[in-house]
C-alpha cells in the first residue's frame, strides 16, 4: 500500500481510528 | 469504505447527491495516477483509462487482507466475502465516519445510471444468466453463470433491505 502521504489520507485516517478499510473502484458516473 | 473512480471531483459529488451512500468517501483520481495505478487497478484500454472494477480490504497495520479485481465491468466480488475477510480480523466495530466526495460542486450531471434503475437492471441481469446458463451443457459456462446470477440475488436483496422491502 501507498505509505503516508496526504494523497492517501482517506485511507490513513481511518486505519489510525483502528479500523480496516474497504476500498472500492468503479468505472465513473457516465 | 472508499469507492475511487477517475471522475473529477464535481462528478463525484454529483453522484453523492444521488445515490445512498452517507459513509462512503469518493476518492477522485483522475488519469489513475494517485491510486489506481499503484494498486494496479488501472485500464489505459477503457474508455481513455479508468479503473478496473476492484475491492481490496486494508486492515489496519496496512496489509492487504483481501482483494479482488474483477474480469470485466460485470465481474464483482459478493458481500459474504468481503464480510468474511472483514470478520477475520477481528476488529472491533467502530461508528461508521461520514461519507462524501472529497470537495467540488455536484455537477448537476444526472447520471446515465440512477438509483431507481438498479433493482430493474439486476432483475433484467438475473433473468438474462438464468436464461443464458440454461443453454450450455458446459460446467464452467454454467458455474459462471450461476455466479452472475448469486451476484445479481445479492445485489437486489442488499437493495431491497436498503429501502425497508
Amino acid at each position: 500500500m501507498p505509505n503516508d502521504d496526504a494523497l492517501y489520507e482517506p485511507i490513513l485516517g481511518l486505519r489510525r481510528g483502528g479500523g480496516a478499510v474497504v476500498l472500492l473502484t468503479y468505472r465513473g458516473d457516465w | 469504505m472508499i469507492a475511487v473512480s477517475t471522475d473529477d471531483e464535481a462528478r463525484q459529488a454529483g453522484m453523492f447527491a444521488r445515490w445512498p451512500t452517507p459513509h462512503v468517501r469518493y476518492v477522485a483520481d483522475p488519469g489513475g495516477d494517485t491510486y489506481l495505478g499503484s494498486l494496479g487497478l488501472f485500464d489505459p484500454e477503457e474508455r481513455g483509462g479508468i479503473a478496473r472494477p476492484a475491492l481490496i480490504v486494508v486492515a489496519p497495520d496496512g496489509s492487504v487482507a483481501y482483494r479482488y479485481v474483477g474480469r470485466d465491468f460485470a465481474d464483482r466480488t459478493t458481500d459474504a466475502e468481503m464480510f468474511g475477510a472483514l470478520e477475520a480480523l477481528g476488529l472491533d466495530a467502530i461508528e461508521p465516519p461520514a461519507g462524501g466526495p472529497a470537495g467540488g460542486e455536484a455537477d448537476g450531471h444526472r447520471g446515465a445510471f440512477r438509483p431507481e434503475h438498479l433493482p430493474v437492471y439486476f432483475r433484467g441481469n438475473r433473468m438474462a444468466a438464468v436464461a443464458i446458463g440454461g443453454r450450455s451443457e458446459d460446467r464452467g459456462f454454467r458455474a459462471i453463470a450461476r455466479e452472475h446470477r448469486l451476484m445479481c440475488e445479492a445485489t437486489i436483496a442488499a437493495w431491497d433491505r436498503l429501502n425497508g422491502a
